[in-house]
């Protein structure tokens, strides 16, 4: 398949992990990602009502301790799993595959991206299912 | 929200008429409330006057439950989201209202808001009989006075007090004819159920209006519900449940063959519960037909009658969804409704892409059978 990677950042940009950036490749909206050490890519919809999703929180998912008989013993933020939340309705994806944690039949659509010295490529006509 | 706006110009719903009949206003009590006796007045004069006068509705509810049931005061969930323009916002004033139904929601594709209050949905199991009638003129009075007749856009329904009958019946006189006014609305939490012949005045004064009857379902955390210590389980069934229970109660006391004229409207309900009530008051039907003696066809007959709005439409597979819209006749029945800017809110969208309905449907869907029911020019 042919190949149409697009500049879309620079590395320098994302010093910050966890802290997303926005940009239009070919009219599209997408957020990129940095999330150890690897990049991710987004259309900028969510795939529950549309929503902007890329403008949400990325945050350690939401998890709650239960006891031993299941029962909630108080919310905490995971250090293991990111989330990235819509900012419409709460809906949360898996920033690491773009997966719902809440129902995995919701997915964003989720783009190649690859590194080049200093720039962040993305291609949209390779998207990850 | 450039993501709803490029929604709205992608599907060209600029070019429809999509009336949404259910949205919301934060109520300024400050306001309100200065247009109400001393004696009333005297209850908003708290820290908290703006926020959630209504302390009654919490009798006897765990305060550390209650937290947990309301999204607005729920950290967790404060914390889970970022809504940069969309939130629980603020006590609204008369000009932020003005604009965002008169030119936001159009960028939106929605051409006509029937508005609804929210604080004020709490007020059906306040003890205060005399306050609710109170609190319901003035509110009448407040939107007459900065909405209702000034912009074509806002409309609403008189929000009567569904505890005190006759007073409810006076404020319909008084004001059901007034422009921008489009039908009588009570909330699903009332102290009597709503086919009980106490409400019969309601009736007949919407009826003589030729106002619709809107039920607007509201949340409750007692009886069964109170045992849960989550949002989602109260939300889950809260609504559906009390709009079945009144649903129920006015199709067994023949609410609809008694006030042949009248048309009801089930607001902010869903849609999941109604083929499920539809099937189960069929089947007990058949067994004590004798205890609903008004009845000259089978309960879903009228309930299939009634309209119903369309948020928060459930996720579900489009199989799942069409078999729903089937049984409640939604290309005529069913009403598009945002629930803006509420936190489950949806747009013209999850009605527009639906695949299984024709161009026809969705328009009427998304405002022709709201231009129809509550008389829209």
């Amino acid at each position: 398949m042919e190949t149409k990677f697009q500049r879309v950042a620079k590395v320098s940009e994302f010093e910050e992990e966890l802290k997303p950036k926005l940009v239009e490749v070919d009219g599209t909206s997408i957020g990129v990602y940095k999330v150890r050490g690897k990049y991710y890519a987004y259309e900028n919809v969510c795939d529950h009502r549309g929503g902007p999703v890329c403008e949400g929180s990325v945050m350690g998912l939401v998890q709650c301790k239960v006891s031993a008989n299941g029962r909630r013993l108080g919310d905490y933020v995971s250090d293991d799993k990111v989330a990235l939340v819509c900012p419409w309705h709460g809906v949360e994806y898996d920033i690491e595959t773009g997966v719902c944690f809440a129902n995995r039949d919701l997915s964003l659509r989720r783009f190649d991206v690859k590194v080049e010295g200093e720039e962040i490529m993305v291609d949209l006509a390779r998207e990850i299912i | 929200m450039d993501n709803a706006v490029r929604q709205a110009e992608e599907r060209g719903l600029h070019d429809m008429f999509i009336v949404d009949a259910d949205c919301h206003l934060m109520e300024p009590f400050s306001v309100i409330a200065g247009k109400m006796e001393k004696r009333f007045r005297d209850i908003f004069f708290s820290p908290t006057m703006d926020q959630d006068p209504f302390f009654s509705s919490r009798i006897g509810v765990d305060e550390r439950k209650f937290k947990a049931y309301d999204p607005a005061m729920n950290i967790r969930y404060k914390n889970r989201r970022k809504r940069t323009e969309l939130t629980y916002p603020k006590p609204q004033t008369a000009e932020e209202l003005v604009d965002l139904f008169t030119s936001r929601m159009l960028d939106f594709g929605i051409k006509r808001s029937i508005v609804f209050p929210t604080k004020m949905l709490d007020i059906g199991m306040d003890p205060r009989a005399d306050f609710e009638v109170a609190l319901t003129n003035a509110y009448a009075d407040f939107m007459l006075e900065n909405f209702l007749g000034r912009y074509p856009e806002i409309l609403s329904p008189v929000f009567v007090p569904a505890n005190s009958p006759d007073k409810a019946a006076e404020l319909i006189e008084r004001v059901g004819a007034e422009k921008g006014i489009v039908g009588v609305m009570v909330t699903s939490m009332t102290r009597a159920l709503a086919g009980d012949d106490s409400w019969d005045p309601i009736y007949e004064a919407a009826e003589k209006k030729g106002l619709p009857f809107c039920m607007h379902c509201a949340n409750f955390n007692s009886g069964i519900l109170g045992g849960f210590d989550s949002f989602l389980g109260v939300h889950t069934l809260a609504r559906p449940i009390s709009a079945a229970a009144q649903v129920t109660s006015m199709i067994v006391s023949g609410v609809p063959e008694r006030f042949p004229r009248l048309k009801f409207a089930i607001i902010e309900g869903g849609l999941s519960w109604i083929p499920w009530l539809m099937q189960r008051l069929d089947s007990v039907y058949l067994m004590r037909r004798e205890e609903a003696p008004l009845l000259k066809k089978l309960p879903s007959e009228y309930m299939k009658e009634f309209y119903y709005t369309s948020q928060p439409l459930e996720y579900a597979s489009n199989e799942d969804l069409q078999y729903v819209f089937h049984k409640i006749n939604a290309e005529n029945h069913l009403l598009f409704a945002s629930d803006y800017p509420h936190w489950d809110f949806d747009l013209p969208s999850v009605i527009y892409d639906l695949p299984f309905l024709s161009e026809d449907a969705k328009r009427k869907i998304l405002g022709e059978n709201a231009r129809k029911l509550f008389k829209i020019s």
